[in-house]
């Protein structure tokens, strides 16, 4: 009987291809788990954010496409929701620093012809809570979304948004001061 | 006042339930990030991620490199006022390109970073100027480090002391002259003119010295009685054996030798003392008038 001799170049790169497809395949079925089970909450968090359900899905689909681009780091799906929480954020705040400089450098539209996101937004406004929060600076309103819809911990609120728990807490009670006066002066 | 916060902060959970319930995403969400994840990837993002990887691995170099940087860096301070510009212009790079620069940039948060002190091109100039840099540290430091080996090897490029010397087996002035260089700053008309002009020439030539021999050129060299005294004074004394021409009262003193048959023996041995270069093979002491013939011995 002939033994092939093992090459160990050859036995390295087959390992290396097996891990490569494997993981893969891993970040594949990662992508359809998270999917079916944090796709819609991270849509309304995102849209919490954005304030534009169409733009908070695309955000939300590429945070999903970076997740699986870096799913040979994460390999975890605790690690992998986290992930895509930060990443939800972050591009969040980066589509409004972009939706800031067009609004900054367009003429705005009429008032008899409502934009696009007219109808989401109307919707999102229907609650005076909402619409109080909108009020909200950026920061504060993205602890306040973290905290009470995404039900989330100071300390992951504060790895989500790259800050201290002491500035998360600040954040909290400023705009929490903040929406209760508006909302004694509404009522 | 707690009772009203909890209020507030349960009033606002409901609220954002209520507000987010109404929100629906569509249904082909999971498709369409299938199709981004196997759609081509644009030009764009394939040179986004070259420039990433330049910029991550151009910085493991960069960090890698830091000791012989610094190595160079020391060997430019050595170097003098050539180094002052360089040494401004590595300083200025390896802040650019440090981790700490980076991070005071806004690089670690996250994917949104702004553009740093170089624009909107920083991300793919930080790569080439941090491997430029490195190339250009390299290149400096591999010149200075070969001039330094090729002064400290071969000491025939520069004058040599006294018993330095390398005997290569050629015997003659003329193969020993090719390879004798002037030290910077010494013209071979100081040599000729000899150490009665130049003392500085006495520190740097071989000394040589005569020794008086009964030849008839050696008898000739005595002060004429014209009084035309020549000043050449080692090889003329030692020549003749006699103590140092002093000047008559008569005389005048000429500072050039002489071409008198009288000072002939002097002229020739004051020549041939200057133009025999300093060997290891070379005898330590010439007689006057006589060529030196250094040593053949291997």
């Amino acid at each position: 009987m002939v033994t092939r001799p093992i090459d160990v170049t050859e036995a390295l790169v087959a390992d290396t291809a097996m891990t490569r497809a494997a993981v893969e395949w891993d970040a594949d079925r990662a992508v359809t788990a998270i999917y079916s089970e944090h796709y819609r909450s991270l849509v309304r968090l995102a849209a919490f954010l954005v304030r534009d359900t169409a733009t908070a899905e695309e955000v939300v689909q590429d945070s999903f496409v970076a997740m699986h681009g870096a799913w040979r780091r994460l390999r975890d799906t605790d690690k992998a929701l986290s992930y895509l929480r930060q990443s939800v954020v972050n591009r969040s705040r980066s589509v409004l620093r972009h939706r800031m400089v067009v609004d900054k450098n367009t003429p705005k539209p009429p008032p008899d012809m409502p934009s696009a996101e007219h109808g989401a937004i109307v919707q999102l406004e229907r609650s005076a809570v909402v619409s109080a929060l909108r009020a909200l600076p950026e920061r504060q309103r993205e602890a306040l979304v973290l905290r009470y819809y995404g039900d989330l911990s100071e300390a992951q609120i504060a790895s989500v948004m790259g800050i201290s728990r002491g500035a998360v807490k600040s954040h909290t009670a400023r705009a929490m001061a903040a929406l209760r006066a508006v909302l004694e002066r509404d009522s | 006042m707690m009772t009203q916060d909890r209020d507030y902060e349960d009033i606002l959970r409901r609220a954002l339930s209520a507000a987010a319930e109404s929100i629906e995403p569509t249904g082909d969400g999971l498709q369409r990030i299938r199709h981004r994840l196997d759609s081509p990837r644009s030009p764009r993002s394939v040179l986004s991620g070259c420039v990433e990887w330049l910029e991550l691995h151009g910085t493991r170099f960069l960090v890698r490199l830091d000791p012989a940087i610094e190595a160079g860096r020391a060997a430019l301070r050595r170097t003098g006022p050539l180094s002052g510009s360089l040494l401004a212009l590595s300083g200025f790079l390896a802040g650019l390109f440090s981790p700490r620069g980076r991070r005071r940039a806004g690089g670690h948060r996250g994917p949104a970073t702004p553009p740093g002190r170089l624009g909107p091109a920083g991300p793919w100039l930080k790569p080439v100027f941090a491997v430029s840099a490195a190339v250009a540290i390299v290149a400096v430091g591999v010149v200075i480090l070969n001039h330094e080996t090729q002064t400290l090897i071969n000491p025939a490029n520069s004058y040599s002391t006294p018993g330095q010397g390398a005997s290569h087996g050629r015997s003659g002035t003329t193969a020993n002259s090719k390879r004798w260089k002037l030290p910077i700053g010494v013209k071979p008309t100081q040599l000729i003119t000899g150490p009665a002009q130049n003392p500085k020439v006495t520190s740097v030539l071989p000394a040589v010295a005569c020794t008086p021999t009964p030849s008839p050129a050696a008898t000739t060299t005595a002060p004429a009685g014209g009084g035309t005294a020549t000043p050449t004074p080692t090889a003329s004394a030692s020549a003749t054996g006699a103590p140092t021409p002093q000047p008559t009262e008569s005389s005048l003193p000429t500072s050039t030798p002489t071409a008198s048959p009288a000072t002939g023996g002097t002229a020739t041995a004051t020549a041939a003392a200057m133009v025999v270069p300093y060997d290891a093979g070379a005898p330590a002491v010439v007689e006057c008038g006589a060529s030196p013939q250094p040593s053949t011995a291997p």
